[in-house]
């Protein structure tokens, strides 16, 4: 048995303990990066030399370094990930939708239809007054401005709500070709060592990015390359990245396979969120409102065709709105010349303001869907409403939950700098004993030579 | 449990956080004075709010309403109290003069009547607002005209018994005028004026007024007391549903209030205790999320 074996055992554990220490140290370098799984060094012996009936351990060195990760946690986070973001995007949308109705800050619509109403009621009172009469043309001009604004930014929030859609597929696309290149340094990574689990820390951060933007099934090989799909569809593997356009499916928006025009059926995700409100929210809420005016404009035409102008001559058959298109509601520019055109008057006489009284009653009277214009508009915003806080609820559920599971990764992967410390201390000791025992050799094989 | 730099971090964080959110909430309500931003804060209270606001709306506007008609209907009964004066001034001078046979005496009492004729033709064309009192609802001009060539008081508008009608209240739609034909009747040569304007010129002609005539006269203001009588009971009614819509409007107010008012001593309290619990937060996360085994080695 030759001293040089004790160089040999020491040599090889100073250099197990030098590279334990540089995990140590490329674990506190990345104390604070979210994203970085802990690796962690695990020692074993090497094998044993047999000399005669005896078996001599032959020292230290590094099993494997391995990443802490909790594959079923990985699992939930994904999947919490993209209902929490579905539902986030949602409750923001919808708070941007209801902000639209400008209800609760004394100038929304509600308000200018109470007022437009009103002024009917005031005009009964003096059927000849030309103040009160510009009154209803100041006020009817007021509502018109709310339909055609709150018509004017739906439609612009739906082509922004596209435009987001069409970035965030971009992201998509983006996150896909990083992923598929992650997975090939994977695939030939593996085996040498070198790095793999860096590559499958960004690998983790790419699909995680992913699930925010939509449902994901992800499968991982023995190799620990990724395939995933979105929506049902193949989107990346190790043999390429799926590029997807925005689509048209069964009047939803969605995302399409660029080349074989596969529809992804999105049930989660910020991506479901912006094509359930651009194909459903925005027109739902749109139509209905419109409907809704469009009911109103239709009664008090039908009413003020039945009243006497005050005009000279004085005529009957004059509607108030003359049209109501593409969002536009617009008065009849007879009246906007004249507020004597208005008819308020159901007699010969001028002075009499029954149909003024009639055109106010309207609402109270039951136009639309078998409920008064104030019924069904307060019955909208506050279905909006409801959607809104029931999408808020959902989302802060699923911050609660994603935050546990976080926490719970943050328990498991993070780095914990005492513990490094810890081991720094350990590794650094062993090292030393290491570099002693060389010294030890080597007095020893002194000690020999000096008998020569 | 592990605990690691990160989820130290992230929970120090995440309390930071919410204890924050919170805060600027309650800001927001003890600034803006309500708690009611959105329909999604309380979308319960936000449909109730739309129709308490619609019932206040109306509602002021019917208090408008009745401010205009209790301010006609007031001038009206003046006017018609004025009239019902000069009828009276009428009779007591016809009485007076049938206790006399100088025929000077009937020239002095046909110019009093002429007086008192001119006197409540210009009564009834009387106009408030722009608005003839007793025209009905054609205001298009003076209801009653003097018409010198057949010595006739004759009507003007084409209908005087028009009923100008307020909305005052969300059910009821109310007369708020008297008619001149309620009043005056059909201008046919046996009405007040015309029957005024035979007395006048019989007395000039030294003829004494019939009783039919002074039975007319008395007839037309026992009428007026009436229709005077009527007005005022309709203004009281007015003014009582004034009073009821001013008490609505004050309890409406007070429901809308409950729920979009920010209760200040409530939300005050909260917001001190959550300022103790961010600075208690600031103080602990400074503590320690700085140290580590590094601090002692």
């Amino acid at each position: 048995m030759a001293i040089t074996r004790i160089f040999d055992m020491s040599q090889r554990s100073l250099a197990t303990y030098q590279k334990a220490l540089d995990v140590t140290a490329h674990n506190v370098a990345n104390a604070s990066n979210p994203d970085y799984a802990r690796q962690k060094v695990s020692f074993t012996s090497v094998s044993p030399d047999n000399i005669g009936d005896f078996s001599l351990g032959a020292g230290v060195k590094i099993d494997q370094i391995s990443r802490i990760k909790d594959d079923y946690l990985e699992k939930s986070i994904l999947g919490n990930n993209s209902k929490y973001s579905a539902n986030q995007k949602k409750s923001t949308l919808l708070n941007r939708v209801e902000g639209y109705f400008m209800e609760l800050s004394g100038a929304g619509i509600s308000d200018s239809l109470n007022e437009f109403f009103n002024s009917w009621s005031e005009l009964s009172t003096s059927p000849t007054s030309l103040p009160l009469r510009n009154n209803i043309v100041t006020s009817a001009q007021k509502l018109t401005s709310v339909v055609t604004d709150f018509n004017e930014n739906i439609d612009t929030m739906r082509n922004e709500v596209f435009d987001e859609f069409n970035q965030n597929v971009d992201e998509v696309n983006q996150n896909l070709k990083n992923l598929y290149d992650i997975n090939l340094k994977i695939a030939e990574s593996k085996g040498t060592k070198v790095g793999i689990n860096d590559l499958l820390d960004q690998r983790d951060k790419t699909i995680q990015s992913l699930s925010k933007q939509g449902n994901l099934t992800v499968k991982f090989n023995d190799n620990g390359v990724a395939n995933v799909s979105i929506g049902g569809v193949a989107a990346s593997n190790s043999y390429g990245a799926t590029q997807f356009v925005v689509g048209i499916k069964d009047d939803k928006l969605t995302m399409v396979t660029s080349e074989e025009g596969n529809a992804a059926l999105l049930k989660e995700g910020e991506l479901s969120a912006l094509s359930e409100v651009y194909s459903k929210v925005i027109p739902e809420n749109k139509e209905n409102f419109n409907a809704m005016i469009a009911a109103m404009a239709t009664a008090v035409n039908s009413e003020h065709q039945n009243g006497r102008t005050l005009s000279n001559p004085p005529v009957t058959g004059i509607s108030f709105f003359s049209e109501y298109e593409n969002g536009k509601l617009k008065i009849n520019q007879d009246i906007l010349s004249d507020a004597n055109m208005i008819a308020a008057s159901l007699t010969n006489t001028d002075g009499n303001g029954d149909n003024a009284l009639k055109i106010a009653e309207l609402f109270d009277k039951k136009i639309y869907n078998n409920r008064t214009i104030s019924e069904s508009y307060s019955s909208m915003v506050s279905s909006i409403g409801n959607e809104a806080k029931l999408t808020e609820n959902l989302a802060d559920a699923n911050k609660l939950i994603l935050d546990q599971l976080e926490s719970r990764r943050s328990e498991i992967s993070a780095v914990s700098v005492d513990e490094e410390m810890t081991n720094i201390l350990t590794y650094q000791r062993s090292y030393d004993a290491s570099a002693k025992l060389i010294k030890v050799a080597d007095e020893l094989l002194q000690t020999i030579i000096n008998l020569v | 449990m592990r605990v690691t730099n990160l989820s130290s971090m992230n929970s120090h964080l995440r309390m930071l956080n919410e204890t924050q959110s919170k805060l600027a909430d309650i800001q927001k309500d003890i600034s803006t004075g309500t708690k009611l931003h959105n329909p999604s804060d309380d979308p319960a209270a936000t449909g109730r709010v739309i129709n308490y606001t619609k019932h206040i709306s109306k509602n002021e506007t019917y208090l408008k309403n009745i401010t205009n008609a209790a301010s006609y209907m007031e001038h009206g009964q003046l006017i018609m109290e004025d009239i019902h004066d000069r009828v009276t001034d009428a009779l007591t001078e016809l009485a007076s003069t049938s206790n006399t046979d100088t025929k000077e005496n009937y020239g002095i009492a046909a110019e009093k009547i002429d007086a008192l004729f001119d006197n409540i033709l210009q009564l009834a064309n009387t106009k408030h607002d722009e608005k003839y009192l007793f025209s009905g609802t054609d205001f298009s001009q003076p209801p009653f005209a003097y018409d010198k060539g057949t010595n006739q008081v004759v009507q003007n508008a084409s209908d005087i018994s028009g009923e100008l009608r307020v909305k005052i209240s969300s059910t009821t739609n109310q007369k708020v005028n008297v008619p001149g034909s309620e009043i005056f009747g059909s201008i046919d040569g046996t009405d007040v004026f015309n029957t005024l304007l035979q007395i006048k010129d019989n007395l000039k002609n030294g003829i004494a007024p019939t009783n039919d005539q002074v039975k007319s006269l008395e007839s037309f203001n026992e009428n007026m007391r009436i229709k005077t009588a009527e007005s005022g009971s309709l203004l009281n009614h007015i003014y009582a549903t004034e009073e009821m819509i001013t008490n609505q409007n004050v309890k409406l107010q007070e429901l809308m209030g409950a729920d979009t008012d920010t209760d200040m001593a409530k939300s005050i309290m909260e917001m001190q205790s959550y300022d103790y619990s961010l600075q208690m937060a600031y103080k602990i996360t400074s503590m320690t999320l700085s140290k580590s085994l590094m601090d002692y080695l």
